[in-house]
């Protein structure tokens, strides 16, 4: 039971951290000023949350380097695991969690929202993420689902005087929840068809399937599939996200489109290429990865179009993260166990290594653009960028770094990203899906002309006057949380961009872990053995 | 069909004690660094520094330069160290006669950019000493790179400083023509990517240039390959029809940006396809020979005729460069001995002349804000010494004798000749290239002459005449920091011009054994009857 215990200790980090900003914050006095949306004294929550999140960090990176040789190690009856790809994308969502708690202070006292159940949900959030990814059964996964889910609709929701905010919370909530309803309509026929809900127990019934198992297996899959699909936004799933990214806080919009885009693919990964591995994925009447790359191919060209024709900057990002997930789906297609990758000892790093480039450069960006929102107001539309390279010169470059970043251009993570996706999705079936590349090199390329158009503004264009008739400059944001955030960020995008073997090292092991179905059996078979010696 | 051709010439020697190159590319960008920590309201401090690195980095260059052997060829100075072994990726640079000559045309401009700087960019220094240090980095990485990805990489990171050189310090239309040239350049090189990774993959998870090179590829895939990596190339020097961002990214470019454009950008083009598009494909350049040559002759004439209508000095300037890149073009598709060298050597003096060109009319735009053809007139009588320097740049231009362009010139033209007379003499079968060979090179020699038409012209309607605008009575003739900057580019124009010996038996051993492999697989596609006979009378040589 402890040793159970101490795989799950950085969520457990997490998890104490939000309860007790939940319980200790009604005891503090809202001292300072008469509005407690605008007290400062709520301000400390957020390092103290992001210490928090940031030992959680420190503690998978211990667990990676000190655990067991084997590839997963599954705990409570085979629910949850700590795995290499678990511990990956814990500390992944530990970081995004960390930026949008240091971020945030300032912000929600400028917006005059400055709550600490603020702060108390976004490590909620982070708790039900890496309980997320964690999870080795489908019921477990349904209820991290339903926590991660949940705190961010809340989250994104929580500007309430701003009826955008609001709109942008119920819709996400209403599509959210029915692709919730989906996946655990399609949890249930894989359940109905296993008769367990744990992944182990799926893969032991697909060894010895009976008739009709196929069809059960197909719909289930299908459902559970379609519900991924709406979390990662891809097309024609995607419609709620240009609305929740532009009307949520913005910290929150940085949280969701790197955080939630994670470990939704990394769910994926682990329900449709971990549970369903062995002879019976055969009986699969659906082609997965086909229908997986044309999914991608739509996204990536529908997200891109959508986006050139943005200007606020936030629903512009939101138009881009549809189209990175399209990219992302690609790289699914080269981590399925049926594609043969010749020359390849673990592929499947694609979509781990994507992923962390795409966290960081989103993350900067939006830490970026959290800086413009001052005194209650968004300044992010393209006249208020204008000149942001003077007034505010760090978050100027940052925002400017992470556009090229996620333009794929060196020296930064976001080439290597590209680079390593192109690489594996080339490499399947001797070069099947080298049309599907092409297409994605293109859209590259008209992505680079909407990301580049945020730079023209922040360097290249003349500084006009402010359209809203006020008098002045715009203010921005300035803050020592803030300040480390962007920089942090940047730095590791440039630094990972000019030497990225470890993180492709570290994205390949974590990826690994995914494929090894035998030593996925072997380990669980031993859990068991071990629980019927305990009882 | 059997492409794995041995090419001695990309013989990689074994790693180089002292990791020379290495330090080479990167020393701009660590002086780049210390930039970075220096407040921007010290511009002087920005001015010397960046004159320091860029002069530590011209001597580097000057050592790699004693160091390489240039009697024989082979890539020389090699390093060699893992870089991403997990997607085996190495770090290997190393150097010869091919690249050197672009190095020390690199390293050279460079610091002479510098000092143009000091009056032509009057805002943001550090950011502009920042970008122009990483650019360097980028020029000499891509120079000096043969495992695929590092050359890719360094390709790519001179995207960026361009941008915001052009986009930051630019005229008018600067973000229009920034975001073209960002595009234009971006849509060839992400296709070039698609084909590294597929010949990576092809290889068994090598970028390694070597190994591509023992490759069998069918025709088709030839073919593709060369396309994508073509495309990257011809965009880059730019060949007509691709060449419609460099008018703009010129003439809306801070004079600096210009000449770094023009000195050693276009240049990369070249270098690239003879470094790699054609090496690894040389049948496919056979295949392609027809087109090539056609575009080329098409840009050297076109490109002249649309400088001779051009109003604004700089634009003309630009559309020059279309043309004189044509002439390189033509001794590429060549591909014999000469019109290498040849090709090589006016790439290096189209860096000179066309950069001096820039910078003159970087001076002259400086002192009027105008560089309308129609607003000047007669100013040799208050700028004299000016007016010196731009004719006797113009003449390297249009390529006179004892200066460095006729050198150039001369040597593309005898080889392209070369290529269809001797041709000729094989009577009966395949007569088509010659035909084409030898009428494409006819019409490219009216690029000479037009080339003299727009260049005289412009200099008579500047620099002679009456003076008609009373704003130009004012004009002060060249400081002695220009007259510095002139000179330099100046020796060098005369030096190549009348001793080219030196300059070029930079490349002589490198292009010798380069062509040796190479042109075999080229003539079997594009004139086997010639293929034959050249067979024939090696076979002869050495019999004898």
């Amino acid at each position: 039971m402890l040793h159970d215990l101490a795989l799950l200790t950085p969520l457990f980090v997490v998890l104490l951290a939000a309860l007790f900003t939940l319980v200790a914050d009604p005891f503090l006095p809202a001292h300072g000023t008469s509005l407690p949306a605008l007290s400062t004294s709520r301000r400390f929550w957020g390092p103290f949350n992001a210490a928090a999140c940031l030992g959680a960090l420190a503690v998978a990176a211990l667990l990676w380097k000190t655990g067991p040789h084997e590839m997963r190690t599954v705990a409570f009856a085979l629910h949850i695991s700590a795995s290499k790809l678990s511990l990956f994308f814990v500390a992944l969502v530990c970081l995004c969690g960390a930026v949008a708690h240091l971020t945030s202070p300032r912000y929600l006292e400028e917006q005059g929202m400055a709550y600490g159940e603020y702060y108390a949900l976004v490590s909620f959030a982070v708790f039900g993420m890496g309980a997320m990814v964690s999870a080795e059964s489908l019921l477990t996964m349904f209820l991290s689902l339903e926590i991660m889910s949940l705190s961010v609709y809340v989250l994104v929701a929580f500007k309430r005087s701003s009826a955008a905010s609001v709109e942008a919370g119920m819709k996400y909530f209403i599509v959210g929840s029915v692709a919730s309803a989906v996946f655990l309509y399609g949890a249930a026929f894989l359940f109905g068809l296993s008769g367990g809900t744990t992944f182990v127990e799926i893969q032991r019934a697909l060894q010895n399937p009976r008739p009709g198992d196929d069809l059960w297996l197909s719909l289930g899959v299908t459902l559970v599939a379609a519900a991924f699909l709406v979390k990662v936004a891809a097309v024609p799933f995607h419609m709620w996200a240009p609305d929740a990214y532009e009307g949520a806080p913005t910290p929150i919009t940085g949280f969701m489109s790197a955080g939630v885009k994670a470990v939704a693919f990394a769910a994926f990964l682990k329900v449709v290429y971990g549970a369903l591995q062995g002879p019976g994925a055969a009986l699969l009447h659906v082609p997965l990865p086909k229908v997986l790359a044309t999914t991608a191919v739509i996204t990536m060209t529908v997200g891109n179009l959508f986006a050139l024709t943005q200007l606020s900057a936030k629903r512009m990002l939101a138009y881009s993260a549809v189209a990175h997930a399209g990219y992302l789906l690609l790289g699914m297609v080269a981590a399925s166990p049926d594609a043969t990758l010749s020359g390849f000892l673990t592929p499947g790093a694609a979509v781990p290594f994507y992923l962390l480039g795409y966290a960081l450069a989103s993350l900067a960006a939006f830490a970026a653009l959290t800086a413009l929102g001052h005194a209650g107001e968004e300044l992010t539309g393209p006249t208020q960028l204008l000149g942001l390279g003077r007034r505010h010169p760090l978050a100027g470059a940052v925002l400017a770094l992470s556009m090229i970043s996620l333009a794929g251009v060196p020296p930064t993570l976001g080439f290597f990203g590209k680079l390593v996706l192109i690489r594996e999705v080339l490499a399947v079936d001797g070069g099947a899906y080298l049309p599907h590349i092409v297409i994605l090199v293109l859209n590259s390329v008209v992505s680079a002309y909407y990301y580049l158009r945020i730079t023209v503004h922040i360097y290249m264009r003349p500084e006009g006057k402010r359209t809203d008739g006020k008098n002045g400059e715009h203010v921005y944001i300035r803050e020592t949380g803030l300040t480390w955030a962007m920089g942090a960020t940047a730095a590791a995008i440039l630094v990972l961009g000019a030497l990225p073997e470890r993180a492709i090292g570290v994205a390949t092991r974590s990826a690994a872990s995914v494929r090894t179905r035998a030593a996925t059996l072997h380990v669980a078979n031993q859990a068991q053995a071990r629980l019927a010696h305990r009882k | 069909m059997d492409t794995a051709l041995t090419q001695a010439w990309l013989q990689l020697d074994p790693s180089h004690g002292f990791p020379l190159l290495t330090a080479l590319v990167l020393m701009p960008t660590l002086f780049a660094l210390i930039g970075v920590t220096i407040p921007g309201s010290l511009q002087w401090a920005h001015k010397a520094l960046s004159l320091v690195g860029s002069l530590v980095t011209f001597g580097l260059g000057m050592v790699v330069w004693a160091l390489t052997d240039t009697a024989r060829a082979g890539l020389q100075l090699t390093d060699d160290s893992s870089w991403i072994p997990s997607i085996g990726a190495r770090w290997t640079l190393a150097i010869d006669g091919l690249s050197l000559p672009y190095v020390l045309l690199t390293v050279f401009l460079t610091p002479l950019v510098f000092v143009g700087a000091w009056s032509a960019i009057d805002k943001k220094w550090k950011e502009f000493a920042i970008a122009l240090l990483v650019l360097e980095t980028g020029m000499l990485g891509s120079l000096v790179a043969v495992d695929l990805l590092a050359f890719y990489v360094f390709w790519e990171v001179m995207l960026v400083p361009m941008y915001l050189i052009i986009g930051i310090w630019g005229g008018r239309d600067k973000v229009y023509a920034t975001l073209k040239f960002f595009l234009y350049t971006m849509f060839g090189s992400l296709l070039m990517l698609v084909a590294i990774v597929w010949m990576y993959l092809h290889a068994g998870n090598t970028f390694q240039l070597g190994a591509w090179t023992q490759l069998d590829l069918t025709e088709t895939q030839q073919h593709w390959l060369f396309a994508a990596f073509a495309l990257a190339f011809l965009i880059k020097v730019p060949v007509f029809p691709f060449h419609t961002w460099l008018p703009d990214a010129h003439t809306e470019a801070p004079t600096p940006g210009s000449v770094i454009l023009a000195g050693v950008l276009l240049k990369l083009g070249t270098y690239g396809l003879l470094r790699f598009a054609i090496p690894l494909f040389p049948a496919a350049l056979g295949w392609a020979s027809p087109v090539l040559l056609a575009l080329a002759v098409i840009g050297i004439v076109y490109g002249a005729m649309m400088a001779y209508v051009q109003t604004d000095v700089k634009r003309l300037v630009a559309y020059s460069s279309v043309s004189h890149l044509g002439f390189v073009m033509l001794g590429i598709v060549a591909f014999n001995e000469e019109a290498l060298q040849g090709a090589i050597l006016q790439g290096v003096n189209h860096g000179l002349s066309t950069g001096a060109l820039f910078l003159l009319v970087g001076f002259l735009y400086e002192r009027r804000h105008t560089r309308e053809i129609a607003d000047f007139g007669g100013i040799a009588k208050r700028m004299p010494v000016f007016a010196a320097f731009f004719v006797f740049v113009t003449m390297s231009s249009i390529a006179l004798p004892l200066t460095n362009g006729f050198v150039g010139e001369f040597l593309i033209f005898a080889g392209a000749f070369k290529e269809g007379v001797r041709s000729s003499m094989a009577a009966g079968e395949g007569t088509s290239w010659r035909t084409m060979m030898l009428v494409g090179t006819g019409i490219a020699t009216s690029g000479i002459v037009l080339g003299a038409v727009y260049m005289l012209s412009v200099v008579r309607r500047v620099f002679f005449g009456p003076m008609t605008n009373p704003d130009n009575e004012g004009l002060h003739d060249l400081t002695g920091r220009e007259r510095l900057l002139m000179g330099a580019l100046c020796v060098f124009i005369v030096w190549i011009g009348v001793a080219p010996g030196r300059w070029l038996g930079m490349s002589e051993a490198t292009v010798h054994a380069m062509v040796q492999p190479l042109r075999p697989a080229i003539l079997q596609v594009r004139a086997p009857a010639d293929f034959r006979r050249e067979q024939l009378l090696n076979a002869d040589a050495r019999a004898e």
